[in-house]
């Protein structure tokens, strides 16, 4: 399998104060690398720098230094104006851990789920837009003619959380950044919606890149688990390595935690 | 419309509105059903109001009700006029400026800074100077107050931007390929829409004033008839300390209504949309 992203000694150093400047370290010289149509977990407690890696990743916030390479090009130097980025979100996109805060009040959910065809260079007829919307929808088991229409606050956490999830099956891209996706949705729905990515890779070699800090569901779903503590990455290994041989400290106590219940459900 | 029905049951709202459209409706309508002129000479100068000439006569000889009403339909064209030239670019400027960022947005924060400083009073006085007194209408005027009132809330437009851009929905746009000018005009303009009509009616009101102000100390209105041109003739011919109350009292009058009402149009908008959308 080829490597699908490279990341070599990301960082991302955040300033804040005004007057006493303080530093926050929140993604320390992280390296790692990504094969096509892997399923790789990133757990962390929370602070550990998770979603600050997803961000640079999805090419939404400047790494302080370092490299990130998607499919060979230098995703902060290689891609330049709007066709490029379209591009790489069209091939790179992800779900985001807040569901309240990413959807714009203003907008219906029909607006937030046309928005992503920006990013398609096929032109699409209104038909095939919304037949492709809907069928989005009902993969994560909503029903279009009650969503589509409605606000976003008109919507529970989990919903939105789904609605979300149907936009990257809009999409479709080869690269998903899947930040918490399922925390607001129900454990009878979540494992469905959680073998739908599986679907996705089956179907055209989607490679999925989950952040959770729930280290029984990295288990469940993960090729390769990488464990994030404190902005570096101290711990990467197949689940089994992961919960069966431990090497760090800080691993060991995210795996105590672990219900015993879900560990049994899912071995 | 469950916006517009929630805004009705505010009694500050629904009362600002009505005098508002009151005294717009008095502006539009009134001219053409009392239909005499405001610039003919009609009886002898400082007839005490009568049947005949409702408010009286002025010290041209004029009716003043017929300079009245064609005097609020023209503060409120200045003040449409100031207004509209003064939220375009405020608004086009400052959410330029946030989006865009960098040279962008220093070059138009130097060129408000320069506009805050200039006031509209300077500038009427150079054009007043320069220009024939018949050249200064209700456009120049009303150009002059806009061009000078932008300044602020290009930066108030600006800083409400800034932090909506700080929102996770806006990273979520970028992520489908949103434009920035999309993203002004979907994300950001919806959100702060009450603040847009909020800051709308403020410069209005502010306009109005102003054309009263300039042509009071007498570097503005000479053509139209405004209710600053009422006032400024009033007080040429010293009518206050004369007691003819009747041709100040009443342009006077409108004028603090059209404040007023505008004012409680915008502080209810504000008050009613800034906790909802957080941009308080
Ligand atoms: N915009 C920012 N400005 C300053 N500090 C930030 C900013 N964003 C994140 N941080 C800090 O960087 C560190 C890492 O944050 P990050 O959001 O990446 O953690 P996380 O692993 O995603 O946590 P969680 O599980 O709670 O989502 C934290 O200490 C956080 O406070
Ligand atoms: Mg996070």
């Amino acid at each position: 399998m080829s490597t699908i992203l490279e990341v070599k000694n990301l960082a991302k150093i955040y300033e804040i104060g005004y007057i006493r400047k303080r530093q926050i370290v929140a993604v320390d010289k992280v390296s790692f690398s990504v094969k096509k149509g892997e399923i790789i977990s990133l757990v962390g407690e929370s602070g550990s720098g998770k979603t600050t890696t997803a961000r640079m990743i999805l090419r939404l916030i400047k790494p302080t230094s370092g490299v990130i390479k998607f499919m060979g090009r230098d995703i902060w130097r290689d891609l330049r104006g709007g066709s490029d980025l379209r591009w790489y979100w069209r091939n790179v996109n992800g779900v985001f851990q807040d569901p309240f805060s990413s959807f714009n009040p203003t907008h219906r959910i029909r607006d937030f789920m046309y928005r992503a065809f920006n990013l398609f260079n096929e032109k699409l007829d209104r038909d095939t837009k919304e037949r492709l919307v809907r069928e989005a929808l009902q993969m994560v088991g909503l029903i279009p003619d009650e969503v589509l229409n409605r606000r976003p606050f008109e919507l529970s956490g989990g919903m939105r959380q789904r609605v979300m999830i149907a936009r990257i099956f809009l999409i479709r891209p080869m690269l998903v950044i899947a930040d918490e996706p399922t925390s607001m949705i129900d454990a009878t729905l979540r494992l469905g919606i959680l073998r739908l990515f599986s679907k996705l890779r089956e179907e055209i070699g989607t490679t999925i890149m989950f952040i959770t800090h729930d280290m029984g569901l990295a288990y469940y779903i993960s090729d390769r688990i990488m464990v994030m503590y404190r902005g570096k990455i101290i711990e990467e290994g197949t689940p089994d390595e992961i919960v069966n041989n431990p090497k760090h400290e800080y691993t060991r106590n995210l795996l105590d935690s672990i219900p015993k219940l879900y560990t049994s459900w899912f071995k | 419309m469950s916006i517009l029905t929630d805004l009705f049951r505010i009694p500050k709202f629904v009362a600002g509105l009505a005098i508002f459209l009151t005294i717009v409706a008095l502006g539009l309508v009134g001219p053409l059903i009392y239909r005499v002129s405001p610039t003919d000479i009609v009886g002898p100068r400082y007839t005490p109001p009568s049947p005949s000439h409702p408010l009286g006569i002025d010290a041209l000889g004029r009716d003043v009700l017929a300079q009245l009403l064609y005097g609020i339909r023209g503060s409120l064209l200045v003040g449409a006029v100031a207004a509209g030239i003064a939220l375009g670019l405020s608004l086009f400027l400052g959410t330029i400026a946030a989006v865009f960022g960098g040279l962008v947005d220093k070059v138009i924060m130097v060129i408000s800074e320069v506009f805050i400083i200039i006031p509209s009073l300077l500038l009427m006085m150079v054009l007043a100077a320069y220009l024939s007194p018949g050249a200064r209408n209700i456009w120049l005027v009303g150009f002059v107050i806009g061009i000078t009132s932008w300044g602020g809330w290009a930066r108030g437009f600006r800083s409400r931007t800034m932090s909506i851009l700080q929102s996770e929905f806006i990273k979520m746009a970028i992520l489908s390929g949103a434009s920035r000018v999309s993203i002004i005009l979907r994300d950001i303009v919806p959100i702060i829409s009450p603040y847009i009509l909020a800051s709308f009616a403020m410069l209005f009101t502010s306009a109005i004033t102003a054309e009263v102000g300039l042509t009071i100390v007498g570097v503005g209105m000479t053509k139209d008839i405004t209710l600053g041109l009422i006032l400024y003739i009033a007080q040429l011919y010293a009518n206050i300390t004369q007691g003819i109350w009747w041709t100040v009292v009443p342009p006077t009058l409108v004028m603090i209504l059209i404040y007023l009402s505008l004012y409680l149009v915008a502080i209810s908008l504000d008050e009613y949309f800034s906790p909802k959308l957080g941009t308080a």
